[in-house]
């Protein structure tokens, strides 16, 4: 990133904050929903230095590091048959569309129900925000593997199962990282509708709990971490990782 | 004979009514080590019959036998090179040399034979580098270069130079020739451009179109290197063209014919 481009965030950044301080100072709203940027920032180094906010964000790392993951699990394999088998396609394809346009929130109550109270409610939720969308990508990219190289590598005595390993799935990494990116986004995404509705430890949970407890100050904070560890990992992981590979795949 | 075809046919469709005959009584013979090129308009199945040696094109009857040995199914004693380079973009220009020979050699004799194949098409310093790196001639290079590398009895070329620049096909044209010089393998070139059918080859075989077949056999006995303004080579062109010009009036006639028809 540029020098300028830095400052100009950075500028913005700064802009938005005094304008918050502004309206806090001139006393708009009550202080207990309008806290000022100061009352939040304090409150973020506080939930940090009692370990509190810590022990939410590993909770919330470790659900959704185990959802993801079996997300990119099922979502391959289901990417993948559907992608390979027309039969199956022509079977089951529409519905995937269905249930990846069902939103997470949704599944909140079933999880429950099934789970109960516990981290596994919020894992299945999780699980079912990434893999339809992981599914559909692998489905693409299964699919989009050039003829072309199918024949060349045919012309060279690959075929079968050695040809789906040696070129099919190689041709199809670029999108397979696409779904890698939107699997997380909405894995993410239903992290925090399922920790919401959860008994905790979780970041999700901290938030309802400081809604419960009228603390604006901690609603706000939670909600800037959440905004800044998405942000950070689609620019900083996916979205480097996925251009390395669009370039280096010839995609752009 | 080394490569012969017999009574070879191909249909594409099933159903009678949109059934579509693409040539039918093809007989060739090419002997070993022969450079020899196909020429035609396009649609005239060219392409297709070189497919069909690959094995990549099913045969609808008739046969092809490389040393007595049907090539209904693709095989390693066949390399092909296309029009687009086809290299894997995942491997390195090595890798990709390396990629027909990963089950039958080891690693170290793969790596030694890519690299005698590399030097030969003059690209031994590209050889880390990912194919978005080169230029579309050097691209065709590795192609050439993986398709030798397989050591195949008979090394097909479908139009490889064709989408490349005058400059760049020129040189590739040279580099062809000395390598085919060098390792004598057989050499089956689809081409339309009467010129590289006969700077390049031993003998051009021109096909016709509607339906397809072949309507002329030119043996080119003419010294190499081929100068465009030998008078020899002036002579078999303009000879060419002739045959290939009415062909391509036959094909000009019918799609304008088609057009007059009115739609309704």
């Amino acid at each position: 990133m540029s020098l300028s481009l830095l400052a100009k965030r950075v500028g913005f950044l700064v802009v938005v904050v005094g304008i918050w301080y502004v309206i806090f100072a001139l006393n708009v709203f009550e202080d207990i929903i309008f806290p000022s940027p100061w009352t939040v920032a304090a409150s973020l180094y506080e939930g940090f230095a009692s370990g509190d906010l810590i022990t939410a964000l590993g909770a919330s790392f470790r659900h959704l590091f185990s959802g993801l993951i079996l997300a990119i699990l099922f979502g391959t394999l289901l990417g993948v048959l559907l992608g390979k088998s027309r039969e199956a396609d022509e079977t089951a394809g529409m519905y995937l569309v269905a249930l990846q346009s069902i939103p997470s929130i949704v599944w909140v109550p079933l999880a429950i129900m099934i789970f109960g109270f516990s981290e596994a409610a919020v894992v299945f939720v999780v699980v079912l925000g990434g893999t339809f969308v992981m599914a559909l990508n692998v489905r693409s990219a299964i699919r989009s593997v050039s003829p072309q190289l199918i024949k060349a590598a045919r012309t060279m005595g690959v075929s079968g199962v050695s040809q789906f390993f040696r070129v099919e799935i190689p041709a199809s990494v670029p999108y397979f990282m696409s779904g890698l990116r939107l699997a997380w986004a909405f894995s993410w995404r239903a992290l925090m509708a399922g920790e919401l509705l959860s008994n905790g430890p979780g970041l999700g949970y901290s938030l309802r709990y400081a809604q419960d407890y009228a603390r604006m100050d901690q609603v706000i904070g939670i909600i800037i971490i959440i905004g800044v560890i998405g942000a950070v990992v689609d620019q900083v992981v996916f979205s480097k990782l996925e251009k390395n590979v669009m370039k280096r795949w010839g995609v752009l | 004979m080394f490569l012969s075809f017999e009574q070879v046919e191909k249909r594409f469709g099933t159903a009678p009514e949109n059934e579509f005959e693409v040539f039918s009584d093809i007989d060739l013979e090419i002997g070993e080590n022969q450079f020899v090129s196909i020429l035609g308009p396009s649609g005239c199945g060219k392409s297709t019959l070189l497919s069909m040696v690959a094995g990549l094109e099913d045969i609808s009857a008739g046969s092809i036998k490389l040393e007595g040995e049907e090539t209904d199914e693709p095989g390693t004693d066949r390399g092909m090179v296309f029009q687009q380079p086809s290299l894997f973009p995942w491997l390195t220009v090595r890798e990709n040399v390396m990629f027909p020979l990963k089950k039958k050699l080891s690693k170290r004799e793969a790596q030694e034979r890519a690299d005698h194949f590399l030097k030969m098409v003059h690209l031994s310093k590209s050889k880390s580098s990912y194919t978005y790196e080169l230029s579309g001639g050097m691209q065709q290079r590795v192609a050439i270069a993986r398709a030798l590398a397989m050591d195949p009895k008979v090394l097909l070329m479908d139009e490889p130079f064709g989408a490349l620049d005058e400059q760049t096909r020129h040189i590739l044209h040279r580099e062809l020739l000395s390598i085919w010089e060098d390792t004598k393998k057989t050499i089956l070139f689809v081409t339309h451009s009467i010129q590289e059918s006969i700077k390049l080859s031993d003998r051009v075989i021109v096909m016709g179109t509607r339906p397809g077949r072949i309507i002329a056999d030119f043996p080119v006995d003419i010294p190499r290197p081929r100068e465009r303004d030998d008078e020899r080579v002036i002579k078999l062109e303009k000879q060419v063209m002739e045959l290939l010009e009415k062909e391509i009036n036959k094909v000009l006639k019918e799609e304008l014919d088609n057009e007059s028809v009115p739609t309704s």
